[in-house]
Protein backbone atom coordinates (compact mmCIF):
# COMPACT_ATOMS: atom_id res chain seq x y z
CA UNK A 1 0.00 0.00 0.00
CA UNK A 2 2.88 2.44 0.85
CA UNK A 3 4.43 1.90 -2.48
CA UNK A 4 1.22 3.43 -3.73
CA UNK A 5 1.33 6.62 -1.27
CA UNK A 6 3.65 8.42 -3.56
CA UNK A 7 1.50 8.38 -6.76
CA UNK A 8 -1.36 9.48 -4.53
CA UNK A 9 -0.23 12.35 -2.92
CA UNK A 10 1.08 14.00 -6.30
CA UNK A 11 -2.71 13.10 -7.75
CA UNK A 12 -4.37 14.62 -5.07
CA UNK A 13 -1.72 17.66 -5.41
CA UNK A 14 -2.89 18.01 -9.09
CA UNK A 15 -6.38 17.59 -8.50
CA UNK A 16 -6.03 20.56 -5.68
CA UNK A 17 -4.17 22.95 -7.99
CA UNK A 18 -6.77 22.60 -10.60
CA UNK A 19 -9.12 23.34 -8.60
CA UNK A 20 -7.39 26.60 -7.30
CA UNK A 21 -7.63 27.69 -11.00
CA UNK A 22 -11.10 26.44 -11.97
CA UNK A 23 -12.29 29.91 -12.89
CA UNK A 24 -10.44 29.23 -16.62
CA UNK A 25 -12.39 25.80 -16.94
CA UNK A 26 -15.64 27.92 -17.36
CA UNK A 27 -14.31 29.57 -20.63
CA UNK A 28 -13.23 26.42 -21.50
CA UNK A 29 -16.76 25.05 -21.69
CA UNK A 30 -17.66 27.97 -24.27
CA UNK A 31 -14.46 26.75 -26.03
CA UNK A 32 -15.85 23.43 -26.23
CA UNK A 33 -19.66 24.45 -27.04
CA UNK A 34 -17.95 26.23 -30.05
CA UNK A 35 -16.23 23.18 -31.15
CA UNK A 36 -19.29 21.26 -31.37
CA UNK A 37 -21.55 24.38 -32.71
CA UNK A 38 -18.86 24.64 -35.53
CA UNK A 39 -18.13 20.49 -36.43
CA UNK A 40 -21.68 19.69 -36.14
CA UNK A 41 -22.87 22.63 -38.20
CA UNK A 42 -20.55 21.41 -41.45
CA UNK A 43 -21.71 17.77 -40.64
CA UNK A 44 -25.22 18.67 -40.79
CA UNK A 45 -25.05 20.21 -44.12
CA UNK A 46 -22.49 16.99 -45.01
CA UNK A 47 -25.51 14.63 -43.69
CA UNK A 48 -28.13 16.58 -45.91
CA UNK A 49 -25.99 16.60 -49.09
CA UNK A 50 -27.11 12.24 -48.86
CA UNK A 51 -23.97 11.00 -48.23
CA UNK A 52 -25.66 9.15 -45.46
CA UNK A 53 -26.32 6.75 -47.46
CA UNK A 54 -22.43 5.44 -48.09
CA UNK A 55 -19.68 6.62 -45.52
CA UNK A 56 -22.12 7.48 -43.14
CA UNK A 57 -24.39 4.37 -43.24
CA UNK A 58 -23.36 3.42 -40.04
CA UNK A 59 -25.57 6.14 -38.78
CA UNK A 60 -29.08 6.00 -38.90
CA UNK A 61 -29.96 9.33 -38.12
CA UNK A 62 -28.42 12.80 -37.79
CA UNK A 63 -29.28 12.52 -33.79
CA UNK A 64 -26.59 9.15 -33.69
CA UNK A 65 -24.08 11.30 -35.67
CA UNK A 66 -24.55 14.62 -33.48
CA UNK A 67 -24.19 12.41 -30.95
CA UNK A 68 -21.00 10.68 -31.81
CA UNK A 69 -19.50 14.36 -31.93
CA UNK A 70 -20.67 15.28 -28.61
CA UNK A 71 -19.25 12.48 -27.12
CA UNK A 72 -16.41 12.63 -28.73
CA UNK A 73 -15.73 16.58 -27.56
CA UNK A 74 -16.73 15.43 -24.09
CA UNK A 75 -14.36 12.38 -23.60
CA UNK A 76 -11.59 15.03 -24.98
CA UNK A 77 -12.83 17.58 -21.96
CA UNK A 78 -12.25 14.36 -19.73
CA UNK A 79 -8.78 13.20 -21.07
CA UNK A 80 -7.19 16.42 -21.87
CA UNK A 81 -3.94 17.89 -20.33
CA UNK A 82 -0.94 20.18 -20.78
CA UNK A 83 1.55 17.60 -19.11
CA UNK A 84 3.83 18.76 -23.04
CA UNK A 85 3.53 22.43 -21.82
CA UNK A 86 4.13 21.75 -18.31
CA UNK A 87 7.29 20.50 -19.44
CA UNK A 88 8.16 22.78 -22.21
CA UNK A 89 7.84 25.42 -19.19
CA UNK A 90 10.07 23.40 -16.77
CA UNK A 91 12.86 23.52 -19.23
CA UNK A 92 12.90 26.69 -20.46
CA UNK A 93 12.40 27.68 -16.93
CA UNK A 94 14.80 25.79 -15.70
CA UNK A 95 12.93 24.08 -12.77
CA UNK A 96 12.77 21.09 -14.52
CA UNK A 97 16.43 20.40 -12.49
CA UNK A 98 14.59 20.19 -9.27
CA UNK A 99 11.47 17.88 -11.04
CA UNK A 100 14.78 15.19 -11.97
CA UNK A 101 16.28 15.37 -8.53
CA UNK A 102 13.10 14.11 -7.06
CA UNK A 103 13.09 10.68 -6.12
CA UNK A 104 10.20 9.92 -8.30
CA UNK A 105 10.69 10.12 -11.75
CA UNK A 106 10.15 12.76 -14.16
CA UNK A 107 7.70 9.81 -16.02
CA UNK A 108 5.64 9.30 -13.16
CA UNK A 109 5.25 12.30 -11.67
CA UNK A 110 3.91 13.57 -14.73
CA UNK A 111 1.47 11.04 -15.46
CA UNK A 112 0.09 11.75 -11.58
CA UNK A 113 -0.30 15.39 -12.77
CA UNK A 114 -2.24 14.10 -15.55
CA UNK A 115 -4.28 11.52 -13.58
CA UNK A 116 -4.85 14.44 -11.08
CA UNK A 117 -6.13 16.82 -13.95
CA UNK A 118 -8.55 13.85 -15.31
CA UNK A 119 -10.33 13.55 -11.45
CA UNK A 120 -10.34 17.51 -11.56
CA UNK A 121 -12.06 17.33 -15.29
CA UNK A 122 -14.08 14.61 -14.15
CA UNK A 123 -15.58 15.98 -10.74
CA UNK A 124 -16.04 19.77 -11.87
CA UNK A 125 -15.54 20.19 -15.82
CA UNK A 126 -16.98 17.15 -17.47
CA UNK A 127 -20.25 17.57 -15.55
CA UNK A 128 -21.22 21.46 -16.77
CA UNK A 129 -20.34 20.73 -20.22
CA UNK A 130 -22.65 17.41 -20.64
CA UNK A 131 -25.37 19.43 -18.97
CA UNK A 132 -24.91 22.15 -21.48
CA UNK A 133 -24.86 19.89 -24.19
CA UNK A 134 -28.14 18.06 -22.96
CA UNK A 135 -30.06 21.35 -22.33
CA UNK A 136 -29.38 22.75 -25.70
CA UNK A 137 -29.02 20.04 -27.94
CA UNK A 138 -29.49 17.20 -25.84
CA UNK A 139 -28.07 13.73 -27.66
CA UNK A 140 -28.89 10.39 -26.97
CA UNK A 141 -27.92 8.48 -24.38
CA UNK A 142 -25.66 5.01 -24.35
CA UNK A 143 -26.74 1.93 -26.71
CA UNK A 144 -26.91 0.03 -24.13
CA UNK A 145 -25.83 -0.51 -20.40
CA UNK A 146 -23.01 -2.52 -21.40
CA UNK A 147 -21.57 -0.62 -23.99
CA UNK A 148 -21.68 2.29 -21.30
CA UNK A 149 -18.90 0.18 -19.29
CA UNK A 150 -17.08 -0.50 -22.29
CA UNK A 151 -16.89 3.38 -22.85
CA UNK A 152 -15.86 4.42 -19.32
CA UNK A 153 -13.47 1.66 -19.02
CA UNK A 154 -11.73 2.93 -22.60
CA UNK A 155 -11.91 6.57 -21.31
CA UNK A 156 -9.58 5.46 -18.13
CA UNK A 157 -6.89 3.95 -21.29
CA UNK A 158 -7.19 7.30 -22.76
CA UNK A 159 -6.28 8.72 -19.95
CA UNK A 160 -3.30 7.09 -20.14
CA UNK A 161 -2.54 7.38 -23.78
CA UNK A 162 -2.86 10.94 -23.90
CA UNK A 163 -0.86 11.59 -20.82
CA UNK A 164 2.10 9.56 -22.20
CA UNK A 165 1.45 11.25 -25.92
CA UNK A 166 1.95 14.28 -23.99
CA UNK A 167 5.02 13.36 -21.98
CA UNK A 168 6.53 11.93 -24.95
CA UNK A 169 5.89 15.64 -26.67
CA UNK A 170 7.29 17.55 -23.68
CA UNK A 171 10.81 15.47 -23.74
CA UNK A 172 11.28 16.75 -27.49
CA UNK A 173 11.78 20.09 -24.72
CA UNK A 174 15.07 18.58 -23.96
CA UNK A 175 16.27 18.73 -27.44
CA UNK A 176 14.51 21.56 -28.90
CA UNK A 177 14.62 25.24 -27.64
CA UNK A 178 10.69 25.68 -28.64
CA UNK A 179 8.22 22.81 -28.60
CA UNK A 180 5.32 25.18 -29.81
CA UNK A 181 5.18 24.19 -33.73
CA UNK A 182 5.75 20.21 -32.48
CA UNK A 183 2.55 20.68 -29.87
CA UNK A 184 0.36 21.91 -32.44
CA UNK A 185 1.21 19.51 -34.90
CA UNK A 186 0.31 16.98 -32.09
CA UNK A 187 -3.01 18.53 -32.10
CA UNK A 188 -4.05 18.61 -35.08
CA UNK A 189 -2.60 15.45 -35.51
CA UNK A 190 -4.92 14.18 -33.17
CA UNK A 191 -8.16 16.21 -33.89
CA UNK A 192 -7.76 14.34 -37.54
CA UNK A 193 -6.36 10.77 -36.90
CA UNK A 194 -8.66 9.75 -33.79
CA UNK A 195 -11.92 10.71 -35.56
CA UNK A 196 -13.03 13.98 -33.38
CA UNK A 197 -13.71 15.67 -36.60
CA UNK A 198 -14.01 12.69 -38.91
CA UNK A 199 -15.68 9.73 -37.93
CA UNK A 200 -12.91 7.05 -39.41
CA UNK A 201 -15.83 4.89 -41.36
CA UNK A 202 -15.86 8.37 -43.42
CA UNK A 203 -12.31 7.93 -44.32
CA UNK A 204 -10.69 6.60 -47.25
CA UNK A 205 -9.19 2.85 -47.44
CA UNK A 206 -5.88 3.71 -47.28
CA UNK A 207 -5.76 6.63 -44.49
CA UNK A 208 -8.42 4.72 -42.23
CA UNK A 209 -5.42 1.63 -42.11
CA UNK A 210 -2.64 4.93 -41.31
CA UNK A 211 -4.98 6.00 -38.52
CA UNK A 212 -5.56 2.46 -37.40
CA UNK A 213 -1.89 2.19 -36.95
CA UNK A 214 -1.64 4.96 -34.32
CA UNK A 215 -2.51 4.94 -30.97
CA UNK A 216 -4.91 8.05 -31.71
CA UNK A 217 -8.08 6.11 -32.44
CA UNK A 218 -8.12 5.16 -28.72
CA UNK A 219 -8.52 8.60 -27.88
CA UNK A 220 -12.13 8.96 -29.41
CA UNK A 221 -12.99 6.45 -32.32
CA UNK A 222 -13.18 3.07 -29.77
CA UNK A 223 -14.76 5.27 -26.99
CA UNK A 224 -17.05 6.72 -29.09
CA UNK A 225 -18.11 3.42 -31.22
CA UNK A 226 -18.67 1.84 -28.06
CA UNK A 227 -20.95 3.87 -26.59
CA UNK A 228 -23.27 4.21 -29.46
CA UNK A 229 -22.79 0.15 -29.88
CA UNK A 230 -21.62 0.46 -33.27
CA UNK A 231 -18.80 -2.54 -31.41
CA UNK A 232 -20.50 -4.94 -29.06
CA UNK A 233 -19.71 -8.71 -27.87
CA UNK A 234 -16.64 -10.10 -28.69
CA UNK A 235 -15.57 -6.89 -31.32
CA UNK A 236 -15.92 -4.60 -27.77
CA UNK A 237 -13.68 -6.94 -26.10
CA UNK A 238 -11.09 -6.48 -29.23
CA UNK A 239 -10.87 -2.43 -29.07
CA UNK A 240 -10.55 -2.61 -25.58
CA UNK A 241 -7.40 -4.83 -25.61
CA UNK A 242 -6.40 -2.41 -28.81
CA UNK A 243 -6.92 0.57 -26.12
CA UNK A 244 -4.91 -1.37 -23.30
CA UNK A 245 -2.04 -2.30 -25.60
CA UNK A 246 -1.42 1.46 -26.46
CA UNK A 247 -1.54 2.21 -22.90
CA UNK A 248 0.90 -0.32 -21.62
CA UNK A 249 2.70 0.04 -25.17
CA UNK A 250 3.14 3.84 -24.62
CA UNK A 251 3.51 3.89 -21.07
CA UNK A 252 7.07 1.68 -21.51
CA UNK A 253 8.22 3.61 -24.17
CA UNK A 254 7.79 6.24 -21.65
CA UNK A 255 9.71 4.90 -18.72
CA UNK A 256 12.16 3.89 -21.66
CA UNK A 257 12.40 7.61 -22.53
CA UNK A 258 12.28 9.40 -18.84
CA UNK A 259 15.44 7.55 -17.96
CA UNK A 260 17.65 8.12 -20.89
CA UNK A 261 16.58 11.75 -21.06
CA UNK A 262 16.98 12.02 -17.37
CA UNK A 263 20.53 10.14 -17.90
CA UNK A 264 21.57 12.97 -20.33
CA UNK A 265 20.25 15.94 -18.85
CA UNK A 266 22.77 18.69 -18.11
CA UNK A 267 21.25 22.05 -16.37
CA UNK A 268 23.33 24.69 -16.14
CA UNK A 269 24.16 25.81 -12.66
CA UNK A 270 22.84 29.38 -11.31
CA UNK B 1 9.93 56.07 -40.98
CA UNK B 2 12.12 56.40 -37.84
CA UNK B 3 9.41 54.19 -36.49
CA UNK B 4 9.87 51.56 -39.09
CA UNK B 5 13.25 51.57 -38.56
CA UNK B 6 13.45 50.65 -34.94
CA UNK B 7 10.79 47.69 -35.89
CA UNK B 8 13.30 46.82 -38.35
CA UNK B 9 15.92 46.53 -35.57
CA UNK B 10 13.85 44.72 -33.37
CA UNK B 11 13.27 42.26 -36.07
CA UNK B 12 17.04 41.60 -37.04
CA UNK B 13 17.65 41.01 -33.48
CA UNK B 14 15.33 38.97 -32.93
CA UNK B 15 16.31 37.09 -36.42
CA UNK B 16 19.98 37.01 -34.95
CA UNK B 17 18.98 34.90 -31.64
CA UNK B 18 16.88 32.56 -33.27
CA UNK B 19 18.95 31.32 -35.95
CA UNK B 20 21.58 30.77 -33.24
CA UNK B 21 19.69 27.65 -33.29
CA UNK B 22 19.40 27.16 -36.98
CA UNK B 23 18.64 23.20 -36.79
CA UNK B 24 16.02 23.64 -34.31
CA UNK B 25 14.41 26.12 -36.55
CA UNK B 26 14.10 24.29 -39.49
CA UNK B 27 12.54 21.49 -37.32
CA UNK B 28 9.86 23.73 -35.97
CA UNK B 29 9.10 25.09 -39.42
CA UNK B 30 8.31 21.18 -40.02
CA UNK B 31 6.39 20.98 -37.26
CA UNK B 32 4.26 24.05 -38.01
CA UNK B 33 4.10 22.68 -42.13
CA UNK B 34 2.85 19.42 -40.75
CA UNK B 35 0.33 21.08 -38.13
CA UNK B 36 -1.20 23.35 -41.35
CA UNK B 37 -1.11 19.58 -43.42
CA UNK B 38 -3.16 18.11 -41.28
CA UNK B 39 -5.79 20.91 -40.51
CA UNK B 40 -6.33 21.08 -44.14
CA UNK B 41 -6.45 17.33 -44.17
CA UNK B 42 -9.81 17.53 -42.58
CA UNK B 43 -11.40 20.03 -46.21
CA UNK B 44 -9.98 17.12 -48.14
CA UNK B 45 -11.18 14.36 -46.47
CA UNK B 46 -14.42 15.55 -45.83
CA UNK B 47 -14.97 16.06 -49.99
CA UNK B 48 -13.66 12.89 -50.84
CA UNK B 49 -17.82 11.41 -50.99
CA UNK B 50 -19.62 14.59 -51.76
CA UNK B 51 -19.37 17.31 -54.14
CA UNK B 52 -20.60 20.81 -52.18
CA UNK B 53 -21.66 21.75 -48.91
CA UNK B 54 -24.25 24.42 -48.98
CA UNK B 55 -23.40 25.37 -52.59
CA UNK B 56 -20.14 25.73 -52.16
CA UNK B 57 -17.44 22.85 -53.40
CA UNK B 58 -14.56 21.46 -52.25
CA UNK B 59 -11.93 24.35 -53.82
CA UNK B 60 -14.34 27.01 -53.53
CA UNK B 61 -13.88 26.54 -49.63
CA UNK B 62 -9.93 25.32 -49.97
CA UNK B 63 -9.91 28.99 -51.19
CA UNK B 64 -11.26 30.67 -48.69
CA UNK B 65 -9.21 28.27 -46.24
CA UNK B 66 -6.30 29.06 -47.44
CA UNK B 67 -6.99 32.96 -47.58
CA UNK B 68 -7.76 32.08 -44.20
CA UNK B 69 -4.27 30.98 -43.50
CA UNK B 70 -2.37 33.39 -44.93
CA UNK B 71 -3.17 36.63 -42.74
CA UNK B 72 -3.51 34.11 -39.61
CA UNK B 73 0.25 33.16 -40.45
CA UNK B 74 0.98 37.12 -40.90
CA UNK B 75 -0.77 37.37 -37.55
CA UNK B 76 1.50 34.92 -35.25
CA UNK B 77 4.27 35.85 -36.12
CA UNK B 78 3.89 38.90 -34.06
CA UNK B 79 0.73 37.78 -31.64
CA UNK B 80 3.56 36.15 -29.11
CA UNK B 81 2.81 38.54 -26.76
CA UNK B 82 -1.01 39.29 -27.08
CA UNK B 83 -1.74 36.19 -26.18
CA UNK B 84 0.73 36.76 -22.45
CA UNK B 85 0.34 40.38 -22.14
CA UNK B 86 -1.73 40.36 -18.46
CA UNK B 87 1.11 37.78 -16.86
CA UNK B 88 3.68 39.63 -18.80
CA UNK B 89 3.38 43.04 -19.31
CA UNK B 90 1.03 44.00 -16.15
CA UNK B 91 1.40 41.00 -13.16
CA UNK B 92 5.15 41.24 -13.79
CA UNK B 93 5.76 44.90 -14.18
CA UNK B 94 7.31 44.87 -18.04
CA UNK B 95 4.66 47.61 -19.30
CA UNK B 96 7.08 49.96 -16.88
CA UNK B 97 9.65 49.53 -19.65
CA UNK B 98 7.45 49.82 -22.31
CA UNK B 99 6.02 53.07 -21.04
CA UNK B 100 9.54 54.92 -20.66
CA UNK B 101 10.46 54.51 -24.69
CA UNK B 102 9.19 57.34 -27.03
CA UNK B 103 7.28 54.75 -29.18
CA UNK B 104 3.62 53.62 -29.76
CA UNK B 105 3.30 50.89 -26.50
CA UNK B 106 1.04 48.74 -28.30
CA UNK B 107 3.33 48.22 -31.03
CA UNK B 108 6.42 47.62 -28.59
CA UNK B 109 4.38 45.13 -26.94
CA UNK B 110 3.84 43.80 -30.37
CA UNK B 111 6.82 44.02 -31.77
CA UNK B 112 8.68 42.39 -29.26
CA UNK B 113 8.74 39.04 -29.92
CA UNK B 114 8.21 36.82 -33.36
CA UNK B 115 7.57 33.38 -34.71
CA UNK B 116 8.78 33.44 -37.72
CA UNK B 117 8.16 29.80 -38.12
CA UNK B 118 4.64 30.58 -38.60
CA UNK B 119 4.81 32.14 -41.58
CA UNK B 120 5.15 28.28 -42.69
CA UNK B 121 1.71 29.06 -42.54
CA UNK B 122 1.37 31.93 -44.82
CA UNK B 123 3.18 30.06 -47.13
CA UNK B 124 0.86 27.19 -47.41
CA UNK B 125 -1.86 29.58 -47.21
CA UNK B 126 -0.35 30.95 -50.79
CA UNK B 127 -0.07 27.43 -52.41
CA UNK B 128 -3.91 26.17 -51.52
CA UNK B 129 -5.07 29.70 -52.89
CA UNK B 130 -3.11 29.64 -55.94
CA UNK B 131 -4.16 25.70 -56.33
CA UNK B 132 -7.31 26.39 -55.82
CA UNK B 133 -7.66 29.26 -58.22
CA UNK B 134 -6.72 27.30 -60.61
CA UNK B 135 -8.49 23.95 -60.22
CA UNK B 136 -11.56 26.49 -60.26
CA UNK B 137 -10.45 27.76 -63.64
CA UNK B 138 -10.26 31.56 -61.93
CA UNK B 139 -9.45 33.83 -63.91
CA UNK B 140 -7.34 36.15 -61.36
CA UNK B 141 -6.86 39.88 -62.95
CA UNK B 142 -4.83 42.08 -61.50
CA UNK B 143 -7.33 44.08 -59.97
CA UNK B 144 -8.55 40.90 -57.97
CA UNK B 145 -4.85 39.98 -57.02
CA UNK B 146 -4.60 43.58 -55.25
CA UNK B 147 -8.33 43.11 -53.70
CA UNK B 148 -6.55 39.73 -52.21
CA UNK B 149 -3.75 41.65 -50.69
CA UNK B 150 -6.59 44.26 -49.14
CA UNK B 151 -7.84 40.92 -48.02
CA UNK B 152 -5.30 40.06 -46.12
CA UNK B 153 -4.16 43.24 -44.54
CA UNK B 154 -7.97 43.17 -43.79
CA UNK B 155 -7.75 40.13 -41.89
CA UNK B 156 -4.79 40.53 -40.10
CA UNK B 157 -5.92 44.10 -38.80
CA UNK B 158 -9.00 41.77 -37.77
CA UNK B 159 -7.04 39.31 -35.68
CA UNK B 160 -4.71 42.57 -34.30
CA UNK B 161 -7.77 44.21 -33.12
CA UNK B 162 -9.59 41.39 -31.94
CA UNK B 163 -6.74 40.00 -29.83
CA UNK B 164 -5.14 43.79 -28.77
CA UNK B 165 -8.57 44.65 -27.71
CA UNK B 166 -9.15 41.15 -25.18
CA UNK B 167 -5.12 41.71 -24.13
CA UNK B 168 -6.14 45.68 -23.51
CA UNK B 169 -8.49 44.20 -20.84
CA UNK B 170 -5.75 43.09 -18.77
CA UNK B 171 -4.94 46.98 -17.85
CA UNK B 172 -8.17 46.95 -16.13
CA UNK B 173 -8.68 43.78 -14.51
CA UNK B 174 -6.39 40.15 -13.86
CA UNK B 175 -7.94 38.01 -16.35
CA UNK B 176 -8.39 34.80 -14.38
CA UNK B 177 -11.15 33.04 -16.57
CA UNK B 178 -9.24 33.69 -19.98
CA UNK B 179 -11.45 35.37 -22.67
CA UNK B 180 -8.49 34.67 -25.68
CA UNK B 181 -8.67 30.94 -25.57
CA UNK B 182 -12.75 30.49 -27.16
CA UNK B 183 -11.90 33.54 -29.36
CA UNK B 184 -9.74 31.86 -30.77
CA UNK B 185 -11.15 28.59 -31.42
CA UNK B 186 -13.92 30.79 -33.42
CA UNK B 187 -10.86 31.60 -36.13
CA UNK B 188 -11.72 27.82 -37.36
CA UNK B 189 -15.38 29.04 -37.73
CA UNK B 190 -14.45 32.07 -40.31
CA UNK B 191 -13.04 29.42 -42.78
CA UNK B 192 -16.45 27.88 -43.48
CA UNK B 193 -19.57 29.59 -45.52
CA UNK B 194 -21.36 31.92 -42.44
CA UNK B 195 -25.10 30.22 -43.54
CA UNK B 196 -23.79 26.69 -41.89
CA UNK B 197 -23.85 28.30 -38.81
CA UNK B 198 -26.90 28.61 -36.28
CA UNK B 199 -28.15 32.73 -36.10
CA UNK B 200 -26.17 33.10 -33.05
CA UNK B 201 -22.97 32.33 -34.14
CA UNK B 202 -23.57 33.89 -37.48
CA UNK B 203 -24.27 37.17 -35.83
CA UNK B 204 -20.93 36.96 -33.53
CA UNK B 205 -18.99 36.24 -36.71
CA UNK B 206 -20.20 39.20 -38.36
CA UNK B 207 -20.64 41.65 -36.17
CA UNK B 208 -18.51 40.78 -32.38
CA UNK B 209 -15.93 38.89 -33.37
CA UNK B 210 -15.86 39.29 -37.14
CA UNK B 211 -14.00 36.20 -38.45
CA UNK B 212 -16.46 36.19 -41.82
CA UNK B 213 -14.42 39.20 -42.60
CA UNK B 214 -11.28 37.74 -42.24
CA UNK B 215 -11.31 35.43 -45.53
CA UNK B 216 -15.03 33.89 -46.04
CA UNK B 217 -16.48 37.10 -47.50
CA UNK B 218 -13.67 39.35 -49.01
CA UNK B 219 -13.26 35.76 -51.10
CA UNK B 220 -16.75 36.52 -52.69
CA UNK B 221 -15.08 38.90 -55.43
CA UNK B 222 -12.47 36.51 -56.81
CA UNK B 223 -15.08 33.17 -56.38
CA UNK B 224 -17.74 35.37 -58.17
CA UNK B 225 -20.36 35.07 -55.48
CA UNK B 226 -22.27 37.81 -56.51
CA UNK B 227 -25.18 37.87 -54.03
CA UNK B 228 -22.69 38.33 -50.80
CA UNK B 229 -21.08 41.41 -52.83
CA UNK B 230 -21.87 44.06 -50.27
CA UNK B 231 -20.49 42.23 -47.30
CA UNK B 232 -17.65 41.46 -49.37
CA UNK B 233 -16.54 45.19 -50.22
CA UNK B 234 -17.00 46.17 -46.32
CA UNK B 235 -14.32 44.12 -45.34
CA UNK B 236 -11.67 47.03 -45.16
CA UNK B 237 -13.92 49.20 -43.38
CA UNK B 238 -14.82 46.69 -40.93
CA UNK B 239 -11.03 46.10 -40.32
CA UNK B 240 -10.77 49.87 -40.05
CA UNK B 241 -13.58 49.89 -37.65
CA UNK B 242 -12.40 47.57 -35.56
CA UNK B 243 -8.50 48.67 -35.39
CA UNK B 244 -10.61 52.22 -34.29
CA UNK B 245 -12.02 49.95 -30.97
CA UNK B 246 -8.85 48.70 -30.36
CA UNK B 247 -7.06 52.02 -30.63
CA UNK B 248 -10.00 53.41 -28.45
CA UNK B 249 -9.44 50.04 -25.67
CA UNK B 250 -6.12 50.45 -25.77
CA UNK B 251 -5.35 54.00 -25.09
CA UNK B 252 -8.09 53.64 -22.03
CA UNK B 253 -5.71 50.67 -21.08
CA UNK B 254 -3.13 52.95 -20.77
CA UNK B 255 -4.29 55.78 -18.95
CA UNK B 256 -6.05 53.15 -16.44
CA UNK B 257 -2.71 51.57 -15.85
CA UNK B 258 -1.15 51.17 -12.11
CA UNK B 259 2.17 49.56 -11.75
CA UNK B 260 2.75 46.83 -9.69
CA UNK B 261 6.19 48.64 -8.52
CA UNK B 262 7.90 45.97 -8.25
Amino acid sequence: MSALAVPFALIRISFVANLAYRLRFYTGVVSYLIYVLVYTSIWRAVYATGAAGGPLAEFPSFEALFTYFAVGWLARSFCFNNVDRTLTELVESGHIAARVARPVSLHVQMLCEAIGEAAFRAAFFSPILLTVLIVFFGFQPPASFGSFVGFLASLVLSIIVMAELNFLVGLTAFKTQSTWGIMRAKQYLIELLSGLLIPLSYFPDALRKLAYCTPFPVLTSIPNRLYLGLVSGAEAWSALAISAGWAVGLFVLAVVCDRAVAKSLQVQGG
Amino acid sequence: MRTLAIYGAYFAQFLKARMAYRADFFAEVFATGLGSAASLAFVFVLFVPIDAIAGWSRDEILFVYGMSMIPYGLFATVSWNLFDFGDRFIIEGHFDRVLLRPVSSFAQVVFEAFRIQTLTESAIGVVVVTTAARRLELDLGLADVAWMVVAVLSGCAIFVAVFGTIASLSFHFEDRVGIAPPVFNLINAGRYPVDLFPNAVRFVLRWIIPFAFVAFYPSALPLHKDELRSFCMATPLVALVFLGVLAYAWRRGVRAYQSTGS
